[in-house]
Formats: structure tokens, C-alpha cells, sequence
């Protein structure tokens, strides 16, 4: 049986994270920070709130050490030193680049150094749990790992991986997916933080097939591939004949500033449900989406297939959508759907995430956009989502800018019709002052600059490359570390175990469309390392890049 | 190391021979105040004095080989960035590298350094032999621990680069010993760039 | 749309061109809802939505009853389907927007498609008793007499029978889908059933004696039981694989109910105690004399309101103020509650009405009832509520 990814558990790993969050403030105090504590020196209303924040991690993607989750490339956090935990863990911003680090980078920054030190401790007094499958320690596989770890590994990382000098990390137990990653990593020097380089000789001394050997030996469980295949990447692909970029549906107010989302309506979300009802045009974008998600599923390798098998009004020409077209379906007005549901059907209000292509910085690390509230991240292949299958007329799609650089520190788009500011001013600010910094801008000779929609920032995202995941020769310096604020809000506002569920945009109340006076609604944010979208509370120090239309 | 090394096995005796006589002769003619030249060319403060040098100084001043020690001792550049081999390679690597480094600063202008470049190839400048004629027991203390059954991991690990390190650059003192002597540096260049593209943007130069 | 705030009034009144751009984007903007023109033909009567849609089973009949509990008209009550056999036991899969369902007397599970109104059965080898839907929607676990079935109905694929349990027991899937819990009532010994691995854990809740059903809260973190032969009820964490709580209470104990945000455990016993427990820390939170002896707890609107049917009224009260309960009087037992996960209002099945009760918990006062035209109303089945363990 195949698991489904916990979407819930990990949009509710966040808002637990986000309930008491902040931010490091001096990035060098925050990477070279030493731990002195334990965990008995730690304040117990900390521990408290540790607790329930490291519960976070597992509700989220970290699985608990007792239930043994293997089909996850993600690290069990139980049994590291601490320090090792938290060096790894504020690294996850631009620096560790391995396996799915990079997934982590939000979390780095809803912590304080002092909530990050208490969870790094409480992890490192838990048991990692040793449940070798009694056919792996049978396995030619696992002789050959011990022969290879006593061999060159054991006089570190100790007995069979179970390390007592916090120089060296505990490996025993740990996931045979994110094992086998990391050799690779240290092998192929994508891993190169830290001590890293010290690993990096020993894994060159030896190759996959020995790294299987390794990870039988040290988790007591077989390495399994997570599905792989060749995606479409978007490259070259046309943008879609009429097309205009759609607004984010955002018409609810969050502010008494000027210049939030909504404040800014050009093209509203509009669509045509075809005569069958199976079928429906994005009037904006012009691209033709398969109206009902797929019931079942399935990983990016089936959701590959299932387009391309796809035979709707006609057309046999479906694949799987890119990352800026999902994302342009999402309505930011509406939530769990957030997502029009009478153009778009079987979008279900619990987890309604669908795959999307290309994939991210990692072969087994695939994107979705999430429709509970629109969110745009990655996970690994391993995992399932619904898929839902898009076409345009002569193979178009939308994913490629045309950009033009005015030489007045400018830079046109005229696929979105959008003038951007071409070089920011590496400030960062909060949501507030973003929105009015914007709007204060005097730059290139304009005035009329705003603070961008989460699609209008999305857009100048480019998914075929990392860090920065943007086009140099027109964004030229743009900062991989950190988010971009856009203008938008999390809609939603504070969630509590995803309830309640709020009427429908059209049926929103008066109360519901002006929440100037709630304060606490998450603001959506874009990160340029990869190009997900995420929420951060308003507070949040992020960078500004303010947008106009070109007109 | 390797490659400029090879290069210099690459020239042909004759030519090499004669390269030794013209340094030898131009050491012997300006005897004292040449050797003078030279060490003030390989005091720290000089090759500080770039601008592109300051990152490196500034992570240098506060690593263990740049004086953050218990004795106050402060390593050299050159006693790792400058072979101890022999007289031949030590000058051609510090005539070389100087001569890149000022036309770097003065003719192309570069302001800053690409550390990931640079980090790559950290062992064709770090010379494994500088490390060693300073910290000269680490090779017959590892080979001799080795053969114990109980050796500590940095003398088992040290064996296995000593024999392997003149044959695999993975295995150089670099190799693993990464920005010993310059410990963030990476972020300190980061930190720099952004902090000079704020100060330009604040500056009106949009 | 946002009214144009005073200080951009006085602003528009100096800068008149820029003023008029701000009227003109707040008065287009009032009216900018989506656009979407449907030209389907296809009239498919979709009850695809889980949270919007209620089923309303009848105890002697095979209809039921399709309820908009959105409310968005005097008679919710949309349309009624037409079911094989009579509905004893039901679950909806709001992902995949099937009903499954059981007469609780032939060894047959029967599906209903809500989107294509296709219906289907699947041969078991054991009477369906309990329908519990892994949160994939796609994956169904049936229990029966000493049995687990695992199968997905909307492929018709058997995926695994589970044995060597002993009924009665209680089963819940974890949020995540990792995990299947099975409790025998009879011992409290509780089989783990690991759905990613086919691998099994035990685990012992309570002192060995009889309990009740067991309580999953809704992050999974906690499990918990009322121990028949004590006062109490006992609670076990799961991530941390050791006893949480042993919580003593006045009477017997009655099932315990842990709110949608996984804060807060409320505890009754049989003689109308109640007693609101923080989930993370044990301590008690507040106590309270619900005035009769309970039968079902329900939370919403936020997770500050608890509500408790007993033999007398709906008892509604706040669950972290000390204030006293309201009472709403109910003219017979109620079938089914149900807090929909707008989390503001309340719906229940009750016996000897046709009608179904509708209360804003906000309030505490029932809004205008809906007739079913049911004889006798039982479940109120719906894909997705605020009601997230039990």
C-alpha cells in the first residue's frame, strides 16, 4: 500500500512552528553558534514548547524513529549529538545542498537560536530505535557493507554506526534512502558544508552498489530506489497564443496600506467549463486543464503517465503541468480548495496537492503545488499526490519569460505584461514595510512600483535552475538566502488543525472580506534558492523586489 | 600544486638548468637586498595590502593559524600557499602566483573572489608541503599508530592520505582540512557582496 | 474590497487623478468574483465536495437523504439517493466521493459512486462493522468478527486481511495514514498495524482489563481509553512509546474526545462530570457539571466551544474559560452529532424526529430544523468535519 504524503501533518508542522516564531538575527552568530546547554539546563516552559514543536517535525515529514518509515529520503532526528543537529539544521539555507535540504530552509528562520538549541537537545536525548529486518542481516548485502564499515568507517562513526564522540554522527538506524543519498552527495561534492569534507575521500573510495552494501549494514534495512524518470523540463516550450497573466483571486483586505494584493485587480480569475463538463479553458492563460483531479495517487513517474495515456474533448495531447501553471489556477481568495471549485472539480478540501515538473534541485525531489492554500514546495518522488493534466494548443506553455532589460535598471516581461525593478536594495523588512516601501519607491524614473502578487512573483521564478533560480543576465545578484515578500496573504488566517473551513469566496461575509483588524494571517513568501512559495508571518525580515505593469 | 608542478617537470632539462642559473645569478648579484625584497613580499601585511586580499586576511586574523591561539603564533601566507620543496619550485610558484595575483588586482580589477571556483581547486594552492614543515610529526606519528590496534581516527585517516595523497588530490591536507586557515570565509565574501550592493543601492546607483 | 481609508480620502482630495484611481479600483474590485461560464450539459448531481455535503441515513429504509449543509436555503435537504440495502453503518471518502457502506447482516461491503451515482459491491468473507477510511480516501479498512479487511473500494481491489484480533475492537487510521490501531475492548491490547511495511506493533492501554473504544487524537500523538473497571481513563503517547497520563475521574468514564487542534482532552464520566485536560502538559484545564449523564462531546468554533449530549440537553460551554455552561433541551436522544468544519454549526439525527437539529454553537441556540422526510433519521455521515478523532 502506498502511503500518502501528510500535507496536513506538514502545513500543521508549520503553523506549530510558526505559533512562537522569530528569526536568528545575525546570520554569524546563528551558523557558528556553540551549544553549552543540556537539555536539563534548558527554561521548562522551553521545554514545553520544545516538545511540542519537535512534534512539529513529525507531523510534518520526519517520521518517528519506532515506525520505521522507509519509503522517505528524509533523516530520523532522534540520536545525533546535538550540536551536529543544529549545525545541519541552520545550514539549510543555500548551504548543505544535499539530498532534501533545502526543503528545510523556511524552518530555519521560524526558530529563535534558543528554540532551535532546545529541539537540537531534546532530539539528542531521544533513543533512535535499531529494528534490523531479520533478511537484510541474512543478505550477502549486509556481510559486504560490515566488511567494507570496519574496514574504513568504523574507527569513526564506531561500532556498526552507533557513534559515541559527537565528532562523528550516529548512522546506525538512521533511513537507507537518506543514507545512500548522502554518500552520494559527499561523493559527487554537492555535500560540502562543515566537516563534510573529511567524508568525501571515503565515499570516492567506493560506489553505489558499495553504498547499498553500507546502508543494509548500518539501517538493517535495503535501499530502495525512489521512482525515477525523465520529466519535461519546460525548456523551449512556447507560451500559450493570448496569453494574460491571471490575478491571484485575492480580493480580501489585510491592511490599511495601500498596495497588499487586492488593492491591484487586472485579471480576474475567468474560465470555460467544456460542453462534456470534463474539460476547462483558462480564459486568462489559454491553457486547457482536465477538469477533475485524479482520484487516485500516485507518484511523479504515474503522473507522467496517466497524462500522456489521457484522452479528453479530443485531445491526447495531455502532460503533466509546470510549475507556474498550477500555481496559476490557485485562488489565494479561497482556501482548502484554494481553488475555483466549479471550473475544476475532485479537489479535495483535506490534501489536494498535484505533481508538477521539472523537478527541483534533486533527481528524487519533485515539485507540487498544494491546494489547501496554494503553496508551491518540493518532495520526494517517493511519496503520492493527485495529479491533474493540462494542454495547450501547439504544445505551449507557461513557463518561459520574455524578458527584455530596458538598461534603466529595469526589466520587461512582455509575456506578463509586468515592468520589475531589476536591482533591489538587499534591505530586509516586514511585510508592512515591504508593501510601503513599494509603494514609496522612486526608481528608474517611476513611481507607481508595488509590492508583487505571489503569481506575479512566481513568474519571474526560473524552475531550470537553483540558486538563484532566476535568470542572472536580468536579475543579476539576485540573493538565493532568505524569501521575497510578495503582496499577498494566507487567506485562511490562523489555522487550527485546518478548521474552520471558510465559506466560499463568493459567499464571504463582509467580516470575512475585511480582516484589516486580524493580524495574524501569514503573508506569502518566494524563495529564489529553488522557487517555492510558502508563509511567513508578517514579521519576517525578507528582501523586496517591487513590480508595475508595463504599460 | 600538481599542475604547476607538472609544468615545471614538463620543460625540458636544458631549459630548467637555465632558469636555475638566471634566478641564481640574480640571487648571487642582488644577494642581501634581494632576499630583503623577497621576505617583504611574503610578509602577510603585503599580501594583505589587495584589496581583494581583505576577506582572506580578515578570516585569517581570526583562525588558529592567524594568530587565535594560545601562543600567539602566526603562520605566514606563504608557509602554506608556497611550496617547501626547493628553491627552483618555491620561486617559480611564488613568481607565478604574484604576478596573477597583481594582474588580477591592478589590470583585470577584480574585486572579489569566486570562492566555489576557488574552493574546487584548493589543492592546487594549498601545498600539502608547507603544512608538513611546520607540522612535521604528523606523518611518522600516523604510519607508527597505524600499525597499533588501536589508533585514534585522525592518525588511521592520516596514514591513509600519506599513502595516497601524492597520487589522489582527495587525499591532499586540503582536501579535508577545508578553510582552516580562513574559517567563513565563504559568508564573509557573501556578507561583503550583499553589504556593497546595499551601500550601492542606498548610494542612488540604481 | 477595501473602503478607501480616511487618510487616502484626504489624499484623493489633494491628488484628484490619483484619488480617482483608488475609487475606481475599489469600485470595480466590489464586484470582482470569479467568472466562470459552464457550458456542460452533463447535469451530473455532484456531492463531491466533503465538508459542504451530509448524508442522512434512514433506520428502515434504503433512502437517503442529501443535506447542503452550507444552509444556503430554507430546505437544505437537495436530493435523495437511493441505496441497495438499508444503511446500518457508513463511512463517505471525501477524495475519492464514494460511500461505502453495510447492512450490518450479509458479509457484503456496498459502494456508492456521489459522482456518477454507480453503485457496486465487494464479497467479504466476514460482515462489515465498522468502516474506517485511511486519509488517502482510496484505502478502507472494514472490521468484523475477529478480522480486519483492508481493500480499496473505488478500484475494487482486496489489498490484505489482518487476523489474530479479537472483537470487539476499535480501529483509527493515524492522520498521517502510517499507521492502523486496533483495540480490543475486552484487554485494551492494542495492535499497530504499520501500513507502510506490513509490519506489526503492540502496545498494551490501560491495566489489562476491559475498556472502551479508543481515542486517537487527531495529530496522532496521543491514545486513549476509559478503563471500565476504574474511574479512569488512561493515555499512552505514541511518539514518545510510554504511558502519558492516568486521569481519575468521579464515575465510571466515559469516552474520551480530544479537540480538532489536538490541545485539549475532554473527560466525562456517567454521573455528568466533565473535566477539560491540556493535552501536552496533563494538567487540568477546568471543570464542569454538565447537569446530565453524557453520551457523545463534540468541539468547534475554533476550538474554544465544547458541546456534550447528555440524557437531557445539549450542555455547550467554554473550554479554557471558567464560565458556566449553556443548555439547549433535546426532546429525545440524538442519533448523530456532527460539528461541520466551518466549526460554527452543530447537526444531529435524533430519535423519534424526521427532522434534523441544527444548533449555532457560537450561540449556543438551535437555527430552524431540517426535515429530512426520513421516518426515522440515524447517521449523518459526511467526507470531512471539525470532528477529527473517534
Amino acid at each position: 500500500m502506498t502511503v500518502k504524503t501528510n500535507t496536513l501533518g506538514l502545513v500543521g508542522g508549520l503553523s506549530l512552528l510558526m505559533a512562537g516564531a522569530a528569526w536568528a538575527e545575525e546570520p554569524v552568530d546563528f551558523y557558528s553558534y556553540k551549544i553549552t546547554k543540556t537539555w536539563d539546563d534548558v527554561d521548562p516552559k522551553i521545554q514545553a514548547a520544545t516538545r511540542v514543536n519537535s512534534f512539529g517535525c513529525y507531523a510534518g515529514c520526519h517520521r518517528p524513529s519506532l515506525e520505521g518509515v522507509t519509503d522517505t529520503v528524509l533523516p530520523l532526528l532522534e540520536g545525533y549529538d546535538a550540536q551536529y543537529m543544529f549545525d545541519q539544521w541552520v545550514d539549510t539555507d543555500n548551504r548543505r545542498k544535499s539530498g532534501m535540504s533545502s526543503e528545510m530552509k523556511l524552518f530555519v528562520y521560524n526558530n529563535t537560536i534558543e528554540e532551535m538549541e532546545a529541539i537540537a537537545l531534546y532530539f539528542a536525548g531521544q533513543d533512535r530505535k535499531w529494528d534490523p529486518k531479520p533478511e537484510v542481516v541474512a543478505s550477502d548485502s549486509y556481510a559486504r557493507g560490515q566488511a567494507i564499515y570496519d574496514k574504513d568507517c568504523k574507527i569513526c562513526h564506531g561500532d556498526q554506526g552507533a557513534s559515541e564522540d559527537p565528532r562523528y554522527p550516529h548512522i546506525k538506524g538512521q533511513m537507507p534512502a537518506y543514507l545512500f543519498g548522502q554518500m552520494v552527495a559527499y561523493a559527487d561534492y554537492s555535500r560540502n558544508t562543515r566537516d563534510a569534507a573529511k567524508m568525501v575521500p571515503f565515499a570516492r573510495m567506493y560506489d553505489e552498489d558499495d553504498y547499498k552494501d553500507i546502508v543494509a549494514y548500518l539501517s538493517g534495512m535495503f535501499y530502495k530506489e525512489a521512482p525515477k524518470g525523465e520529466y519535461i523540463t519546460g525548456i523551449g516550450m512556447p507560451a500559450p497564443k493570448g496569453f494574460k497573466m491571471p490575478d491571484s483571486g485575492q480580493i480580501q483586505n489585510f491592511t490599511d496600506d495601500f498596495g497588499e494584493d487586492s488593492d491591484y485587480i487586472k485579471n480576474p480569475l475567468s474560465y470555460t467549463v467544456s460542453e462534456s463538463g470534463l474539460t476547462t479553458l483558462d480564459n486568462n492563460t489559454q491553457l486547457m486543464w482536465e477538469r477533475d483531479s485524479s482520484r487516485f495517487w500516485v507518484d511523479p513517474v504515474e503522473a507522467r503517465d496517466y497524462c500522456e495515456a489521457l484522452e479528453l474533448d479530443g485531445y491526447t495531447d495531455w502532460r503533466v503541468p509546470l510549475v507556474k501553471e498550477a500555481a496559476s489556477i490557485a485562488d489565494l481568495g479561497d482556501f482548502r480548495p484554494a481553488a475555483d471549485t466549479e471550473a475544476f472539480l475532485n479537489m479535495p478540501r483535506g490534501s489536494s496537492g498535484i505533481w508538477i515538473f521539472p523537478v527541483s534541485d534533486h533527481p528524487d525531489h519533485a515539485w507540487h503545488v498544494g491546494f489547501p492554500d496554494g503553496h508551491t514546495m518540493g518532495q520526494h518522488s517517493a511519496s503520492t499526490k493527485l495529479v491533474r493534466c493540462v494542454r495547450a494548443d501547439g504544445g505551449a506553455a507557461y513557463h518561459n519569460n520574455d524578458f527584455a532589460d530596458n538598461g534603466d535598471g529595469t526589466v520587461s516581461d512582455r509575456l506578463t505584461g509586468l515592468l520589475w525593478q531589476q536591482n533591489i536594495d538587499y534591505v530586509r523588512r516586514n511585510w508592512d514595510d515591504a508593501l510601503n516601501h513599494c509603494q514609496n519607491l522612486d526608481y528608474a524614473g517611476r513611481t507607481d512600483w508595488r509590492s508583487p502578487n505571489l503569481k506575479e512573483l512566481m513568474s519571474i521564478v526560473n524552475y531550470n535552475k537553483q540558486a538563484p533560480s532566476i535568470d542572472e543576465t536580468f536579475f543579476p545578484n539576485t540573493p538565493a538566502e532568505l524569501f521575497f515578500w510578495s503582496n499577498s496573504t494566507h487567506v485562511a488566517g490562523p489555522v487550527h488543525g485546518f478548521r474552520p473551513l471558510l465559506d466560499r469566496k463568493k459567499d464571504q461575509s463582509e467580516e470575512l472580506m475585511d480582516r484589516r483588524g486580524v493580524h495574524d494571517s501569514q503573508k506569502w513568501m518566494v524563495d529564489f534558492q529553488l522557487g517555492g512559495a510558502y508563509g511567513a508571518i508578517r514579521e519576517f525580515q525578507a528582501w523586496t523586489r517591487c513590480v508595475t505593469y508595463d504599460d | 600544486m600538481k599542475n604547476t608542478f607538472a609544468s615545471i617537470r614538463a620543460l625540458s632539462w636544458p631549459a630548467l638548468i637555465i632558469v636555475a642559473i638566471i634566478f641564481g645569478a640574480v640571487g648571487l648579484a642582488l644577494a642581501l637586498p634581494a632576499s630583503q625584497t623577497l621576505r617583504s613580499l611574503s610578509k602577510n601585511e603585503y599580501c594583505a595590502s589587495c584589496h581583494t586580499m581583505e576577506p582572506v586576511a580578515e578570516t585569517f586574523a581570526h583562525s588558529s593559524h592567524g594568530g587565535n591561539n594560545d601562543s600567539g603564533f602566526v603562520a605566514d601566507c606563504v608557509s602554506c600557499h608556497i611550496p617547501k620543496s626547493n628553491v627552483v619550485e618555491e620561486l617559480w610558484v611564488k613568481g607565478t602566483s604574484g604576478a596573477r595575483h597583481l594582474w588580477g588586482e591592478y589590470v583585470t580589477g577584480i574585486t572579489e573572489l569566486d570562492y566555489d571556483r576557488l574552493h574546487d581547486m584548493r589543492t592546487e594552492y594549498v601545498y600539502d608541503s608547507g603544512c608538513l614543515s611546520c607540522h612535521k610529526d604528523i606523518e611518522p606519528r600516523a604510519i607508527a599508530a597505524a600499525k597499533q590496534s588501536d589508533p585514534s581516527p585522525a592518525d588511521w585517516t592520516h596514514a591513509i592520505a600519506f599513502e595516497k595523497k601524492d597520487t589522489d588530490s582527495d587525499w591532499a591536507c586540503s582536501s579535508c582540512h577545508i578553510d582552516i586557515a580562513h574559517p567563513g570565509l565563504k559568508w564573509n565574501l557573501i556578507d561583503r557582496k550583499y553589504d556593497a550592493l546595499r551601500e550601492a543601492a542606498a548610494g542612488g546607483n540604481n | 474590497m477595501k473602503r478607501v481609508p480616511f487618510r487616502f480620502a484626504t489624499i484623493a482630495a489633494c491628488l484628484a487623478a490619483l484619488g480617482l484611481t483608488f475609487v475606481a479600483v475599489a469600485a470595480t474590485a466590489q464586484v470582482q468574483a470569479n467568472s466562470v461560464t459552464n457550458n456542460s450539459t452533463y447535469d451530473v448531481r455532484r456531492y463531491d465536495d466533503g465538508a459542504r455535503w451530509g448524508f442522512v441515513t434512514d433506520k428502515h429504509s434504503t433512502k437517503v437523504a442529501v443535506v447542503d449543509t452550507f444552509l444556503p436555503t430554507d430546505d437544505p435537504v437537495v436530493d435523495v439517493l437511493e441505496f441497495e440495502v438499508v444503511p446500518a453503518e457508513l463511512a463517505v471518502s471525501e477524495v475519492q466521493n464514494i460511500i461505502v457502506y453495510s447492512d450490518l447482516k450479509t458479509p457484503i461491503l456496498y459502494v456508492y459512486s456521489l459522482t456518477s451515482h454507480e453503485q457496486w459491491t465487494m464479497q467479504l468473507d466476514i460482515v462489515p462493522e465498522a468502516l474506517v477510511f485511511h486519509s488517502d480516501g482510496a484505502t478502507l479498512a472494514i472490521g468484523g468478527q475477529d478480522h480486519v479487511i483492508i481493500l480499496q473500494p473505488l478500484s475494487q481491489t482486496y489489498v490484505q486481511e489482518l487476523e489474530n484480533i479479537q472483537s470487539p475492537f476499535t480501529m483509527n487510521f493515524d492522520g498521517g495514514g502510517y499507521n492502523l490501531y486496533i483495540t480490543e475492548h475486552n484487554s485494551g491490547k492494542t495492535h499497530i498495524w504499520r501500513t507502510h511495511n506490513d509490519t506489526w506493533g503492540a502496545l498494551q492501554l490501560g491495566n489489562g482489563g476491559a475498556v472502551g473504544e479508543i481515542t486517537l487524537s487527531p495529530d496522532a500523538r496521543l491514545a486513549m481509553v476509559a478503563q471500565q473497571d476504574e474511574n479512569s481513563v488512561y493515555i499512552w503517547d505514541l511518539y514518545m512509546d510510554r504511558k502519558f497520563d492516568s486521569i481519575d475521574l468521579q464515575a465510571p468514564a466515559f469516552r474520551p474526545y480530544v479537540s480538532s487542534d489536538s490541545r485539549h482532552i475532554i473527560l466525562t464520566d456517567h454521573d455528568g462530570n466533565g473535566r477539560v485536560v491540556d493535552a501536552w502538559t496533563g494538567e487540568t484545564v477546568r471543570e464542569m457539571d454538565l447537569g446530565g449523564a453524557p453520551r457523545v462531546v463534540r468541539t468547534g468554533w475554533l476550538e474554544t466551544i465544547g458541546v456534550v449530549e447528555t440524557d437531557k440537553h445539549l450542555s455547550v460551554f467554554e473550554i479554557q474559560a471558567q464560565t458556566p455552561a449553556q443548555t439547549l433541551p433535546i426532546s429525545g436522544a440524538l442519533n448523530e452529532v456532527v460539528v461541520v468544519a466551518d466549526s460554527k454549526t452543530l447537526f444531529a439525527t435524533q430519535d423519534g424526529s424526521s427532522e434534523v437539529l441544527v444548533m449555532d454553537i457560537r450561540t449556543g441556540e438551535a437555527r430552524a430544523p431540517i426535515e429530512t422526510g426520513l421516518k426515522q433519521p440515524n447517521h449523518f455521515a459526511m467526507g470531512l468535519t471539525n470532528t477529527l478523532c473517534n
